[in-house]
């Protein structure tokens, strides 16, 4: 189809500032890492504390020679991978009870506010003493980190569900189990891919330093 | 003629913290099948209530429902409340999937209806694709699916522009006297009352009680949009207009 002036003038207009957007991000990006090696090789901030790039080069560089970057990388994918799995499918499951059940998010709803303003970070040698100087403690510390935002995240998903369509589901005598196969679960998948986003960082935000994985166990990537 | 549904002294009142509601006082209302009954009433008066008793989703306190064992009872809500993941069939058909009856026989009795009503170039679009009547339809097919002897429309047009409302209004009592269904309307506008019904039940403010009963006498071979130029439309506008006046 033939497109007029006008359009391709438009299209035009798109491209042109998906361009400059892109290149203003580059830029950032770049002036970012100038700016952090300039000041630390400068001593305007502390290079011991803040490192660099140039040393975070070297750092990768000589993991790649002495053959043990993978084995640092794997075991902090895994820890991740597992309290994001446990994190999200917890999360997910007691949101659904406490959707089925309202009663229960008005018994646990005090509990679950306590729980969520713990500075989780802080109960690191509890979480020890508990489950002892391993990998446990480090997943069980990143699980505590993302649970509780999961669970008030996809479960305030499941309650903004439409009125008007819970109600034709109840015309239709819909099953509870109907109810959130058919209608409760879609309507709230945008509010769990964004509880799926946030779960990954506060995932990690559970196992690096100094939460996790330098306070407990020396084999990790953040170590380094 | 047949009563397909006779409410008889049904009255029913919340209970919340700052007191009780009394939503419904002693209503009695009979249905005729075939007949396009329109209840129409103020805002909040409890109407809507009354479905809500008559379909089962709330208990009455006192009264009577008097109706077949077996009648199906269709209900098309304010807001077409299509689902927006999924297609205009799938839409279509989720009543009959929850019921556990979307079998080939359904399929086709909802592409048959899809079809009659022109929808069926749209049946794997979605609803964002639909205008806001053709949604309307969609949402008329999905209750229709379920074949119910009785369809209770809670102010299926409200969500529409005055034009369309009344385009929108015809096709939908078109389909309904076509497919021989009887149904109960609740509305606020009298106009739209008095076009598509046979029988209006005019409500109270809250707690609503039955005010007055009209049998609407306009000639049935015309349009809704004609039967809005009869003479006899304008006496029963007025007449409906007061008795909702005194009620505000």
């Amino acid at each position: 189809m033939k497109q007029s002036e006008k359009q391709i003038a438009f299209l035009k207009n798109i491209k042109k500032e998906k361009r400059i957007i892109l290149l203003f991000q580059i830029s950032l990006t770049i002036i970012f890492f100038l700016s952090w090696e300039f000041l630390s090789s400068k001593g305007y901030i502390n290079s011991f504390i803040y490192s660099s790039p140039s040393k975070i080069i070297i750092t990768i560089k000589d993991l790649i020679i002495t053959n043990n970057i993978l084995k640092h990388v794997f075991t902090t994918v895994l820890e991740c991978l597992i309290a994001f799995i446990l994190g999200t499918s917890l999360g997910f499951g007691i949101a659904i009870i406490f959707y089925l059940f309202p009663i229960t998010i008005k018994i646990f709803d005090p509990f679950l506010t306590i729980l969520n303003s713990l500075p989780k970070v802080a109960l690191g040698p509890i979480i020890i003493i508990m489950a002892g100087a391993n990998p446990k403690s480090i997943i069980l510390t990143a699980l505590l980190t993302n649970i509780i935002v999961n669970i008030s995240t996809i479960y305030n998903g499941f309650t903004n569900t439409d009125e008007v369509k819970i109600k034709l589901f109840k015309t239709f005598k819909a099953s509870k189990r109907q109810m959130l196969h058919y209608l409760v679960i879609p309507s709230a998948y945008p509010t769990i891919i964004t509880s799926l986003k946030l779960n990954i960082s506060l995932t990690l935000i559970g196992l690096l330093p100094p939460v996790g994985e330098k306070i407990f166990f020396n084999k990790c990537y953040s170590r380094y | 003629m047949n009563k397909i549904l006779q409410v008889k002294n049904i009255s029913k009142t919340y209970n919340t913290l700052n007191g009780e509601i009394e939503a419904l006082k002693d209503i009695s209302i009979d249905i005729n099948e075939g007949d396009f009954t329109a209840i129409i009433g103020s805002s909040g008066c409890g109407k809507s209530t009354l479905f809500n008793i008559i379909i089962g989703l709330e208990n009455k306190d006192n009264g009577i429902i008097k109706k077949n064992d077996n009648l199906k009872i269709g209900y098309m809500l304010q807001e077409d409340a299509l689902l927006p993941y999924l297609t205009i069939f799938e839409n279509a058909m989720i009543g009959l999937k929850i019921q556990k009856k979307d079998n080939d026989e359904n399929k086709k009795y909802v592409l048959n209806l899809l079809k009659e009503y022109g929808l069926i170039e749209f049946i794997n679009k979605y609803p964002k694709e639909l205008s806001g009547g053709m949604k309307q339809r969609v949402a008329l097919i999905r209750t229709l699916a379920t074949r119910p002897d009785l369809l209770l429309l809670d102010e299926p047009f409200s969500a529409l522009d005055y034009q369309s409302r009344i385009k929108v209004a015809d096709d939908v009592y078109n389909i309904i006297k076509k497919e021989k269904k009887t149904a109960i309307m609740i509305t606020h506008d009298i106009g739209e009352a008095i076009s598509l019904s046979q029988v209006i039940y005019v409500f109270s403010k809250r707690p609503a009680v039955v005010k007055k009963k009209y049998n609407i006498k306009l000639p049935n071979n015309i349009n809704s949009i004609e039967k809005r130029k009869c003479p006899e439309f304008a006496n029963y506008y007025e007449k409906i207009w007061s008795d909702l006046d005194e009620t505000i």
